[in-house]
């Protein structure tokens, strides 16, 4: 009867520890690096800015949030805290998806305001007490800001005066008084998006001087890195690649015989003067035709600063789609300058780009820290797309799932591709061993 | 006997405890065995094992029915992070009958009805391969009726039809998120399969005993199966609600080869070799009957390989009333590194085995195995589906059966 006995609980205990199974463990490795006081500085891709509006589920979703957890869940550092907005509607910019109808009553999928009203008040109130704050990132801010004692003031930059602990403190010192191990940089997007995404046209929203962005780029990094702390400094995504310049096609005015024909003879008069300047005609034919858009340069001055869209330029997704399609638009009335980039206004951008980027190579080589190469991989992406367990990943507006609504800032899964991206060049940098984040446990567009 | 198929129908649900879809669990004596049966006469289970077999049968009537329970688990781990899942894999039942009449000392007949298809399986809700399987649940009940010739003291030979009756579900989610959630897609389907399974038996001398057994291919063909798709209202024009989808899955030939040798009266000890053609599934097709721009047929790489399953067995008569057995097996995964779906997490697996017969009156015996499944750890990936993991997988299966002669 015992033997009998200890045959059951051998069977049963055999059966029960036959099942568990306990796989490797993932050995974190912090490299060179020190991760235990890691910070984020940056604008509003590093707030977790989103659809339009800083939001709390979307900064929960942000790429420091993402890094922050793996960090936390690897135990090379305690918690991570980020300034959180207090409900989903922040300072009420936050578009979601819904149905509109355009000007002949065709309803489609649109990015619509949200329906709840944002409160200002709890959006504004200062919450420095909750801080000290590892996401630094301030939705606007250009270089210069991080510098600019100032700009935690209702007269500076209201994401930043909700969480400064001080109205005169700098967003550089709200990181040195905390003495970061290690900070993850990414700043100077805003330094020539502001230009590109009003169209080049506001004289207020001028490219950053490449001596100043660079001066500051230096000081920046210099302070951070003056007690021996490491880090990254991502480097700037070609504005090209975004939805919100690469959504509305500049080729997309159709025009049947009929139309084509009143165009031509609308803009014969037109024509001469262009041949007689030696610049291009207009020409329309049934079928999809460039845009007629503005072009402030002095080249087009006598011309009445028009002319057809060129292969390449941009018209931006803020373009009032009603007009083109009901009320002549980029047909019988030019595209408004604010609402395109031309060819000039994509070469000074290429040329900031390409010189901020160069400044971010000399700026982290000179201060031993590494470059994150985001220009090149959003290149990759926007060539080649993502498939990542099954699903594709583009940089398409909303179908896409990389960008949010606004057309420039990411989405939960487009951070999370970030987040990886970063873990991934601080392991070969530092001969780090960070796990990474998985994709799809992020959101992407929420459908209705 | 339909009330009972009906029954076996409802329990009957598998789990992976072999390779690919194939399981090996159809008689509790040669699971006891390592699952060795070409050569080795355990009673009625010969009619599965090797036809051939089935006129050495020394009782007028034989009859046996058993079932195991599968407790199985699976691991995935991401290759380069902390993220683990787990399968919630619900019990899996394979069961066996089989009825074998002598007719004369030459001829014998029977019927099986048995699982030697399925796979079940179900990953935790919303984990990271839910693009490419959240569950899915494959049932095959095989009907073989067989006839057996002995046409010698030294051979035997013997055929079956086999008869399959076979359904599937299938489950996953799209990477399209809505206010209610994820979209997701469901398949369904069923479908009946022919099949021959035949044998040979070789009387060596008294002591040693050799067998060869087939089973062939068949191809499990869905021509008017379920497709129901749950996406968000904004996105209803692009994916139908429910379309038909034709697919056909093959189920692999088996080529068995098997030694058998009674040492003295009491130790008998047997091994097996099964080659198993699974290079058969080669891809696994949805053909949709209603495509948009957006909701396309589906092809998925699978590219399986031919393998190898190892197996030896001894069994040790300690009373007339008490049998013992041990056996142990390697199987190999017909799984290609770049094409592993989660949806059939392969591994080179080694079982190892134990079991027992008691007689407690005669023409009456219980017979009782108890099998534990290691699956090696291992790295691959989904390729189409950019889908790397490290997979883990064990099970642990206890099983009973009842035979009764005269």
């Amino acid at each position: 009867m015992i033997k009998n006995n200890l045959l059951y609980i051998l069977v049963i205990a055999i059966f029960f520890t036959g099942c568990e199974i306990t796989p490797d463990e993932f050995e974190v490795k912090q490299g060179s690096a020190d991760f235990s006081k890691t910070l984020f500085i940056g604008n509003s891709l590093t707030a977790g800015f989103r659809d339009g509006e800083l939001y709390r589920s979307g900064q929960m979703e942000s790429f420091p949030a993402i890094i922050g957890q793996q960090l936390v869940d690897a135990e090379l550092m305690t918690h991570f805290t980020q300034p959180l907005m207090p409900d989903d509607q922040g300072f009420g910019g936050r578009r979601v998806l819904g149905y509109s109808a355009n000007c002949n009553g065709d309803v489609g999928l649109a990015p619509v305001p949200t329906s709840a009203a944002a409160n200002l008040a709890a959006s504004s109130a200062n919450i420095a007490d909750q801080g000290p704050f590892q996401n630094l990132g301030v939705p606007g801010a250009m270089v210069q800001h991080l510098l600019f004692a100032g700009y935690g003031t209702s007269d500076g930059n209201a994401y930043f005066a909700r969480f400064a602990s001080d109205p005169t403190i700098t967003i550089l010192e709200e990181a040195m008084v905390q003495d970061p191990t290690f900070i993850v940089t990414w700043i100077g997007n805003n330094d020539v998006l502001g230009y590109a995404t009003s169209g080049g046209a506001n004289p207020a929203k001028p490219i950053t001087d490449a001596a100043t962005f660079a001066g500051a780029l230096d000081l920046v990094v210099q302070t951070l890195s003056a007690n021996g702390a490491k880090g990254v400094l991502c480097n700037i995504p070609d504005v090209a690649a975004t939805p919100y310049f690469t959504t509305v096609p500049g080729y997309a005015l159709v025009l049947n015989a009929a139309q084509a024909t009143q165009l031509n003879a609308a803009y014969s008069n037109y024509n001469q003067g262009a041949t007689a300047m030696g610049l291009d005609e207009m020409s329309f034919s049934a079928g999809p035709n460039p845009f007629v858009i503005t072009d402030n340069s002095a080249e087009y001055a006598a011309l009445g600063n028009i002319r057809q869209l060129k292969q390449g330029e941009l018209v931006l997704l803020t373009v009032p789609q009603d007009s083109l399609t009901c009320y002549g638009m980029g047909s019988a009335s030019p595209i408004p300058d604010k609402y395109v980039l031309t060819e000039t206004e994509l070469t000074a951008i290429d040329d900031a780009v390409t010189s901020f980027n160069s400044s971010v190579d000399q700026v982290a080589e000179a201060h031993n820290w590494a470059v994150v190469d985001m220009n090149g991989f959003f290149n990759m992406i926007s060539e080649t797309g993502l498939r990542i367990a099954g699903q594709d990943l583009s940089t398409t507006f909303v179908t896409g799932g990389l960008f949010g609504l606004d057309g420039i800032h990411l989405t939960g899964q487009g951070n999370a591709v970030v987040a990886n991206k970063i873990i991934e060049t601080i392991n070969t940098s530092y001969g780090a061993k960070l796990p990474k984040a998985i994709v799809n446990e992020y959101t992407g567009v929420i459908f209705p | 006997m339909k009330n009972l198929l009906l029954i076996a129908v409802l329990l009957w649900s598998a789990s992976t405890y072999a390779e690919g879809y194939q399981v090996n669990l159809q008689g509790q004596k040669n699971t006891a065995m390592g699952h060795i049966g070409t050569a080795f006469i355990g009673g009625p289970s010969i009619l599965h094992f090797n036809p051939g077999g089935m006129a050495l049968l020394d009782k007028k009537m034989s009859f046996t029915a058993g079932v195991s329970l599968i407790f199985s688990n699976n691991i995935y781990q991401a290759t380069d992070g902390l993220y683990q899942a787990e399968t919630e894999n619900p019990m899996g039942t394979p069961f066996y009958f089989y009825g074998v009449y002598k007719i004369n000392d030459k001829m014998a007949a029977g019927l099986g009805v048995n699982t030697p298809y399925g796979n079940s399986l179900a990953w935790e809700e919303g984990w990271a391969g839910r693009y490419l399987n959240q569950d899915i649940a494959m049932q095959s009940i095989t009907l073989q009726p067989t006839f057996s010739y002995k046409v010698s003291d030294w051979l035997s030979l013997g055929a079956g039809m086999l008869i399959g009756i076979n359904s599937v579900e299938l489950n996953k989610q799209i990477p399209i998120t809505g206010a209610d959630g994820e979209a997701s897609i469901n398949l369904t389907g069923s479908t009946n399969t022919l099949g021959v399974n035949a044998g040979a038996m070789f009387t060596i001398t008294d002591q040693l005993t050799a067998g060869i057994s087939y089973r062939s291919q068949m191809k499990a063909k869905v021509t008017d199966g379920t497709t129901k798709i749950n996406v968000p209202d904004a996105l209803g024009t692009y994916f139908p609600e429910e379309t038909k989808f034709k697919a056909t899955l093959p189920f692999p030939a088996n080529y068995n080869v098997g030694i058998a040798y009674q040492i003295n009266e009491k130790f008998l000890v047997s091994a097996d070799v099964n080659y198993v053609q699974w290079s058969v599934y080669d891809s696994l097709n949805f053909d949709f009957a209603d495509n948009t721009a957006r909701f396309q047929d589906s092809d998925n790489p699978r590219k399986y390989s031919n393998t190898y399953i190892f197996r030896f067995g001894a069994e040790y008569k300690v009373l007339d009333e008490l049998t013992l057995r041990a056996g142990a097996y390697y199987d190999q995964s017909p799984v290609n590194d770049d094409y592993y779906t989660p949806e059939t997490p392969g591994a080179n697996k080694t079982g190892i085995a134990g079991g027992a017969t008691i007689k407690p009156i005669e023409n009456f015996e219980i017979d009782l195995s108890l099998l534990y499944i290691h699956g090696e750890k291992r790295t691959s990936r989904y390729l189409p589906d950019n889908f790397e993991g490290t997979y883990y997988s064990s099970a642990v299966i206890p099983g009973i059966g009842f035979t009764y002669s005269f």
